[in-house]
């Protein structure tokens, strides 16, 4: 029997297992950081999870005059909004990672201030991982006095590494009535 | 003999009476209470929190609370329900009958696990007192997404309390789970081989080393969020080259093996309780344990399956789909093997047999529809409706709770040497079990119909449902009400139960019935031999 207070060869056992058992829990915290470089490798290398196209970087290589890609604008509006809305070129053609720039008009048809998001949408939806939005009207909210137009740009590229099959993509706008008064809203919450 | 004294005089050396004991204990029988009591009383609160938010969804246009005090209800409910009074029910079984079944006189780390169980005391202040604070609790619900949780949508320090609160019941329950490791792997009876180790034990082996793996993930996850509310970071910022997703991923790898460890320690539970009340023993012991291993397993690779509609791509939703429909077949293993057990047993329908018997039917409701959940396009169709608030309530309500029940009327005369009535026992199974069904099964209707959860107010054609569901509420109500008095007036009783009130050990030997009831705080006088 051990003396009172010296430690036996079970309770010194048990300490191990119970340090080695801390040290996993320690590396499992340290595994959850570790996904933050892993995820984006782990995407990037599997295009796995999809990232949102806002954040979307443009690359810088060359272009591949080449290969052609047909970009058609469309857009549409929620109803009750009386705006309509109109692009210069309801067809461009790109290459990849050339810098290209289309014109949308906006006209207020009514007799109040309306305010309205515009939303995209991009088919097909293994492009959207490709497309980056340079500059957009969908990146804030617009608001319209009575009876005025407007002309506002993107400007886009297409990315490498669009899949090989698809050779037109559809950029679609529809926009959104927001309240005139109401301060932009905060995201999620009923 | 005297070797033998020096060896009980060691397991609880120092002897205080009244409340100081109870404060400085460190004998797992008295922390296992503690920790059901504590479950009791929050059980209590979360569910009285459930009561506010059926009693607002009576009528559409009652607004009883406000909208954002709605979303604070719901979240806190659940948060309570998750981490205050379902895990801490099962740690108060485990802590009490692990010791015990394994023939040991405490865990292998005693102070450890009396800091574990106190440490749930500064985070239940945080959560309840989250209230208090500027903007109230946290409102996000239990998973609490960003950007909802960044500072930027939800200012207020109820969000920082809340995941303050969380880190610190995980910290609490990593240190539960590894005391219980250490205390099954170094601390069984001689003669008890790993194939003759209790199933009630094997159950919370397995939820243990969940625990170890998942929960840390969960504390990083939240301490990546505090540090982008407090510190300015981007982990999920996409602005700053972060990504809310990763959260979602980081959540759910915790989140959804979370499920298992609150229903595992229910399964074993039930693995007792059935052969005992059923008269024969268990079916398939090894097929048992090798489901609990599989449950476990498969339990980590089906997290995403929460993120059909999250933007995950179509071979990743395959692969979650398939992983999360594998699943059923270790659980089916374990409904066929209970059922087998009972299968020409003769039978006694105890309160404990009784909600055994409930459970099985309300878990596979629940996991039938989880079965549907797991299919891709009916799980987009239905995502955050109501048909998936009825299922996991069918699955932590018909199934956690149930067998807490069950675990309760089985094990109360071995904790306090006292019988439940059975009589009241009956009264508490048909009340709780109709309100639950009555409760939660419609549920599946409205939500194939198309309400949305999470949101106070609703469509004036789903107004009939949500009346008949919240009046199924007061029999759950009662239930509680009726189990906690029989429970305050058998403790009035003199204890007069017996080793083996339930006589289980002429079924199948289980080391906890051959101690007195309650038992002495050195468990057994000589420790068992298992042969």
């Amino acid at each position: 029997m051990a003396a009172a207070g010296t430690p036996t060869a079970p309770d010194q056992r048990r300490k191990r297992r119970g340090i080695k058992l801390v040290l996993l829990a320690v590396g499992m915290l340290a595994f959850a950081f570790i996904n933050v470089p892993l995820f984006r490798v782990f995407c990037e290398h599997y295009g796995f999870f999809v990232q949102a196209d806002e954040k979307l970087p443009a690359s810088h290589g060359p272009v591949d005059p080449a290969r052609n890609i047909n970009v058609v604008f469309t857009g549409i509006t929620a109803t009750g909004l009386p705006v309509t809305l109109t692009p210069t070129d309801s067809l461009q053609t790109i290459h990849l990672d050339q810098r290209s720039e289309n014109q949308f008009t906006f006209t207020n048809n009514s007799n109040q201030t309306v305010r309205f998001r515009a939303i995209h949408d991009i088919f097909p939806a293994s492009a959207a991982t490709h497309l980056a939005l340079i500059q957009c009207f969908c990146f804030s909210d617009q608001t319209m006095a009575p009876h005025t137009s407007k002309t506002l740009p993107v400007i886009y590229q297409m990315n490498q590494g669009l899949d090989p099959l698809v050779s037109r993509v559809s950029v679609m706008y529809t926009l959104e009535p927001l309240a005139p008064a109401a301060a932009p809203t905060a995201g999620g919450g009923q | 003999m005297s070797a033998h004294a020096a060896t009980l005089g060691e397991v609880h050396p120092r002897q205080y009476h009244g409340l100081l004991d109870w404060l400085t204990t460190t004998d797992h029988k008295k922390i296992g209470l503690m920790y059901i009591v504590f479950s009791l009383v929050n059980g209590w609160l979360g569910g009285s929190l459930a009561g506010m938010i059926r009693l607002n969804l009576y009528n559409p246009n009652w607004h009883i609370v406000t909208p954002e005090l709605y979303n604070q209800l719901m979240t806190m409910h659940a948060t309570i329900m998750i981490f205050l009074t379902l895990m801490t029910a099962f740690s108060g079984f485990g802590n009490y009958l692990v010791p015990l079944m394994i023939g040991a006189r405490d865990m292998a780390f005693p102070k450890l696990n009396a800091f574990a169980f106190w440490l749930l005391f500064p985070a239940a202040f945080m959560l309840y007192g989250s209230f208090f604070v500027v903007g109230g609790a946290a409102g996000g619900g239990w998973w609490s997404y960003p950007p909802l949780s960044t500072a930027q949508f939800s200012a207020g320090h109820g969000e920082d309390l809340w995941i303050l609160a969380v880190i610190l019941l995980g910290i609490s329950s990593i240190m539960g789970a590894i005391n219980f490791l250490v205390t099954v792997i170094d601390m069984r009876a001689p003669g008890m081989s790993w194939t003759k180790v209790p199933l009630f034990v094997w159950s919370w082996v397995v939820t243990a080393w969940m625990l170890v793996l998942a929960v840390p993930v969960l504390s990083g996850a939240m301490f990546m969020l505090l540090s982008d509310r407090w510190l300015s970071t981007g982990f999920y910022r996409p602005a700053l080259g972060g990504d809310p997703l990763l959260y979602q991923h980081l959540f759910w790898f915790f989140g959804h093996p979370e499920v298992y460890i609150m229903i595992l320690p229910g399964f074993g539970m039930v693995s007792h309780i059935i052969p005992a009340m059923a008269r024969k023993k268990i079916f398939g012991y090894k097929g048992m344990m090798v489901a609990l291993w599989a449950i476990g397993v498969i339990g980590f690779m089906v997290w995403a399956h929460h993120m059909f509609t999250a933007g995950i791509s179509a071979q990743a939703r395959v692969w979650f789909s398939m992983a999360s429909m594998a699943i059923s077949v270790p659980t089916g293993v374990k409904i066929y093997s209970w059922l087998a057990s009972i299968w020409g047993g003769v039978i006694r329908f105890t309160t404990s047999m009784k909600f055994a018997l409930g459970f099985i039917f309300t878990f596979v409701l629940g996991g039938l529809s989880g079965l549907l959940l797991a299919v891709v396009p009916f799980d987009i169709q239905v995502h955050n409706t109501y048909f998936v608030v009825a299922h996991f309530h069918y699955v932590l309500v018909g199934g956690s709770v149930m067998t807490l029940f069950a675990g309760t009327y089985y094990w109360f005369p071995k904790m306090t040497g006292r019988m439940l009535s059975e009589k009241l026992g009956s009264w508490v199974f048909w009340l709780f079990f109709i309100g639950m069904n009555w409760v939660f099964m419609p549920m599946h209707i409205l939500g194939i119909e198309g309400m949305s959860r999470r949101i106070a107010s609703y469509r004036p054609e789903f107004q009939p449902l949500n009346q008949f569901i919240s009046l199924g509420f007061p029999f759950m109500l009662l239930a509680g009400l009726l189990f906690t008095y029989s429970i305050v007036a058998a403790l009035r009783r003199p204890a007069d139960a017996g080793n083996d009130p339930w006589e289980s050990n002429q079924i199948e030997r289980s080391l906890e019935w051959e101690t007195s009831s309650p038992p002495p705080a050195y468990n057994f006088a000589e420790i068992p031999e298992v042969r």
